[in-house]
């Protein structure tokens, strides 16, 4: 304390901090209170200086009011208003200024702005398939000639629109007939159970029994869509596991999406001939530097851990490949160790070191792993959770939404050195509420949509 | 609106006492600033991960443990402030032959 601080000076420092809490009072209500819920009969809270109201701010003479026709809009008698003629020259002078914008390079008006209109235009059939919708028109349709850039101008496109139709991280992997190659499934999921073939083809093409990738196709498109952590700490309940559906859905739509946009550049995208399928998606995030395999064995992402879904397309664009990342997550695994304790079945290995040797057909050899024992989870997940379970996935210490500055100085450490390794682990178990009654899931009516933090990288603060 | 109102404050509190020491009106010695200082960052530590720990992670235990983990740990660092040189200066009126 100040020794001559004189009344003066108090006052001054009194009225300041006086202002200063006013103000953060009423200008960060999102931080200060508890839970931010609607009252009943409020649309919107976010801001202290909307107020709600008994009628609109826009006057209504409700016995004026008739129900309308859609149709009367411009949408359904467009040519009415306007003239067929009109409407169809319209047509005809846009045609001609996108072309030409087209060739000239216009922004906003390039072949790659057309693709990705066209890519998120689509709304159809979720399922994944192998060729794609086939909906965008291609380059060639048009009459423009394909795109054309380098691979790294390539990498940047495909990440840019990936991220804007939800993807989480994007990374890239060349196909190797010695490595990467053989991480593309002999056969897909069954029932069809369709043979994967590489052939000197120009275009591919399925059938009954095979799906067939040409040879020019030779860079691997994996990417992640982000689930809701906080959802999954309701799990092994319907609601906890409902994220895990609400993020294939959300895959499926990006994935349709994806190959419409090489589509729409003039290439190609081979997509799995059904869910899961097309090639290994977590040693493909492994090797494009998504994340590191854990003791779950499933890939684990620096930032929201094991809250991700994964799917691949297989593509003729020439991409930039990724590299794979260490943060320090495989060493953690081996102190760590709360997935396995906590799994109801005990599926997961407790080995401290992972090893060469599967624990059954259901794993693929050839990686050093903590291999599971997948017919116990499979028990437990259809006999006792009816659900998918995510037990492993909820605890899982990185599992964490990084809101808290706590969490990217732990992983930090944890990535530098394992010497707090042992500590940072238990300090979870202790603190950090991994499963939640799902009724208090329910009680919170604003939280981030689909339950997500859609920043990344250099966006957040 | 938060970090820049905790900014407004530090950064007048910052300047209110290094105007005092400049005037010769205060002696602050090193370990004083360095105290001030770690339990200042500490103290916002606490705040920030306090807030997103219940309000955006929805964690109302993991939240309750950062006062006691960081919160006491700066609240000790700015006692220390008053009560180092306070026993110090206890220390040397016993012991003024020591002191000299």
């Amino acid at each position: 304390m100040p020794e001559n601080l004189n009344r003066r000076e108090f006052m001054k420092a009194l009225g300041l901090t006086g202002a200063g809490v006013a103000l953060t009072a009423g200008m960060t209500p999102e931080m200060v209170e508890a839970t931010a819920n609607n009252k009943p009969g409020e649309a919107v809270s976010k801001y202290w200086w909307v107020k709600n109201v008994d009628k609109p701010t826009t006057e209504i003479d409700w016995n004026a009011v008739k129900r309308y026709n859609e149709w009367e809009t411009l949408r359904g008698s467009g040519t009415d208003y306007m003239g067929a003629d009109r409407v169809k020259q319209l047509g005809d002078i846009y045609k001609e200024k996108a072309k030409k914008w087209e060739l000239e390079g216009k922004p906003g008006y390039t072949t790659k702005d057309h693709a990705l209109r066209a890519a998120t235009g689509y709304r159809g059939n979720l399922a994944p398939s192998f060729l794609g919708a086939q909906k965008a028109q291609t380059p060639q349709e048009r009459g423009m000639p394909r795109y054309e850039g380098t691979p790294e101008e390539n990498s940047r496109i495909v990440r840019a629109a990936l991220r804007h139709m939800g993807a989480m991280s994007v990374g890239f992997v060349e196909l190797e007939d010695a490595t990467t190659k053989k991480l593309i499934y002999n056969e897909d999921p069954a029932p069809s159970k369709k043979k994967i073939l590489f052939q000197d083809v120009d275009m591919g093409y399925e059938e009954d029994d095979k799906a067939v990738i040409p040879n020019k196709a030779r860079w691997v498109i994996v990417y992640s869509i982000q689930m809701d952590g906080d959802t999954m700490r309701s799990c092994p309940t319907p609601l906890g596991a409902q994220t895990t559906g609400l993020s294939y859905t959300r895959l499926w739509l990006s994935l349709n999406q994806l190959q419409e946009f090489i589509r729409g550049l003039g290439y190609t995208a081979y997509g799995p001939t059904r869910s899961n399928g097309l090639g290994i998606y977590p040693a493909f995030g492994v090797m494009a530097g998504l994340g590191e395999m854990s003791r779950t064995n499933r890939l684990v992402t620096p930032e929201y851990g094991p809250m991700v879904r994964l799917t691949m397309v297989v593509t003729d664009l020439p991409l930039a490949p990724t590299k794979p990342i260490d943060f320090g997550l495989h060493n953690f695994c081996k102190t760590c160790k709360i997935c396995a304790e906590l799994c109801p079945p005990r599926a997961l290995s407790f080995d401290t070191e992972p090893s060469w040797k599967p624990v059954g057909p259901w794993n693929n050899a050839g990686h050093r792993a903590w291999f599971e024992h997948s017919v116990h989870c499979r028990n437990y997940q259809r006999g006792e959770a009816g659900t998918n379970c995510g037990i492993c996935f909820s605890v899982c210490p990185y599992n964490k939404s990084d809101e808290a500055s706590i969490h990217e100085l732990w992983k930090a450490t944890a990535a530098k050195t394992g010497a707090f390794n042992g500590t940072i682990s238990k300090m979870d178990r202790a603190v950090y509420d991994s499963f939640k009654n799902p009724e208090d899931w329910w009680k919170v009516e604003d939280r981030a949509a689909y339950g997500i933090d859609t920043k990344a990288g250099k966006l957040r603060t | 609106m938060l970090w820049l109102f905790f900014g407004i404050v530090i950064g007048y509190i910052l300047s209110v006492l290094v105007s005092k020491v400049k005037a010769g009106q205060l002696a602050v010695k090193w370990y004083q600033w360095v105290l001030g200082v770690l339990g200042t960052v500490l103290l916002l530590f606490t705040i920030q991960n306090y807030l997103a720990l219940k309000n955006l992670e929805f964690n109302a235990k993991a939240a309750s443990y950062t006062w006691s983990v960081f919160g006491l740990p700066a609240l000790v660092m700015f006692a220390l402030i008053w009560v180092i040189p306070f026993v110090a200066g206890k220390v040397s009126k016993k012991n003024p032959k020591a002191s000299a």
